[in-house]
């Protein structure tokens, strides 16, 4: 059995010899790097009150510590035991319950591992699961779709396998949505270039902004986009007008087979 | 006995009972990657946190991984990983377990234990039952 190097000159030396180890393509490599020490620098520097007022903007205050927990290298209980030393419940609920989406889900898992990639419900669409499109086309895949926030942040997930929580609500919104197709297609795609990709939390957010996992379909309107992203995407592009509209609009655009109001 | 842990990618930290003369391994097993489908960014961050546990003494092997830990293992030697929920490791833990009927599956520590299963039908439900012990106000 081969053992593995483990020592390298630089960060380039790395990458190279874990694309030779498993033949994968020439792709960029995220700016996160892996390993305890970076988590304990997160987590040391993770201000929970700034995070519960600022976690919804993508220049917010957020901790990006998903990937360390997804692979173990941090436990969620010891992060909820390292802010309470030091914070109020008040002032650390918000991160905590965060933490608390991850238990959630598992638990959801746990009880029915089964079903995790089957619709957990119907959809709240007007629509059944076979008007939605089984498979993700090349122009979602390559950050090609001409829209142009949509496209900046597929270019975000495929060059750093990391986006804001709020930019992946955006996203699967727009591929279920107003692609309208099947939460699974996207759900697979995610797995494969997050970082932090971890199948239970991923599949059921995707479910969450379906609608087979909550009361009603997750979508957004460009003032919302424009609001969050904080001037982080080219919200003024003509190519967003299939955005530009109240929520009452779009929603009889999107689920014209439905009757009564939607919400979010 | 002595003992070799195995760790899986959901479990990258050294094992917190470690005791003088154990083992603890890493195998990096191509076709699971590839089941996984994981991009080279993937990769790359779980190599980078495989290489500083190298530096406290985690060994890292390539091989698949029931053949790897059989080059390992001996009659004399306990296996110990820990669980984990995601459904391609699951097959893998399974696959590792077939060849090792004793193989110890350690559970991994949640984020609270509850004495009754709270309520999952949605979040908001299960919130209102866990915050308070989450938070610490009983």
């Amino acid at each position: 059995m081969l053992r593995l190097t483990t020592e390298f000159a630089n960060r380039a030396a790395l990458i190279d010899y874990v694309r030779q180890l498993s033949g994968a393509a020439m792709e960029p490599v995220s700016d996160i790097q892996g390993g305890l020490t970076q988590a304990c620098q997160k987590s040391a520097a993770l201000n929970p009150i700034a995070y519960q007022r600022e976690r919804n903007f993508f220049t917010g205050s957020v901790s990006v510590l998903s990937p360390y927990i997804r692979h173990g290298v941090i436990s969620p209980k010891a992060l909820a035991d390292q802010l309470a030393e030091r914070y109020p419940p008040s002032q650390r609920a918000g991160f905590v319950q965060q933490l608390a989406w991850r238990d959630y889900f598992h638990r959801v898992h746990q009880a029915q591992p089964e079903r995790i990639w089957q619709d957990y419900e119907p959809y709240k669409t007007g629509f059944s699961a076979a008007d939605y499109a089984p498979s993700l086309p090349d122009d979602i895949a390559n950050g090609e779709t001409g829209v142009r926030v949509i496209d900046q942040m597929i270019d975000t997930l495929l060059m750093r396998g990391y986006l804001h929580n709020h930019a992946r609500l955006y996203l699967a919104a727009y591929v279920v949505h107003w692609r309208r197709i099947q939460w699974q297609a996207g759900a697979r795609w995610f797995l494969q270039h997050l970082i932090d990709g971890d199948i239970i939390c991923n599949n059921y957010s995707w479910q969450w902004v379906a609608s087979t996992f909550s009361a009603k379909p997750y979508f957004f309107n460009l003032d919302n986009l424009r609001h969050y992203a904080d001037g982080q995407l080219d919200c003024e592009h003509q190519s967003h007008r299939i955005f530009d509209a109240s929520y009452d609009e779009l929603s009889a655009r999107l689920f014209p087979h439905l009757t009564d109001a939607r919400g979010r | 006995m002595r003992r070799v842990f195995w760790l899986h990618d959901a479990c990258l930290q050294r094992p917190l009972d470690l005791r003088v003369g154990d083992r603890w391994v890493y195998i990096w097993d191509v076709d699971y990657i590839h089941q996984q489908a994981w991009s080279l960014k993937r990769q790359v961050f779980i190599y980078e946190t495989l290489c500083e546990l190298a530096q406290q003494g985690c060994e890292v092997y390539a091989a698949d991984t029931v053949v790897g830990l059989a080059d390992l293992l001996d009659e004399k030697t306990e296996l110990v990983t820990y669980a984990a929920q995601d459904p391609i490791l699951q097959v893998l833990i399974n696959r590792v377990c077939l060849a090792w009927p004793n193989l110890r599956l350690q559970p991994i520590a949640g984020l609270l234990n509850l004495e009754q299963a709270p309520p999952l039908k949605r979040f908001f439900h299960y919130w209102k039952r866990v915050e308070k012990p989450l938070l610490g106000f009983e």
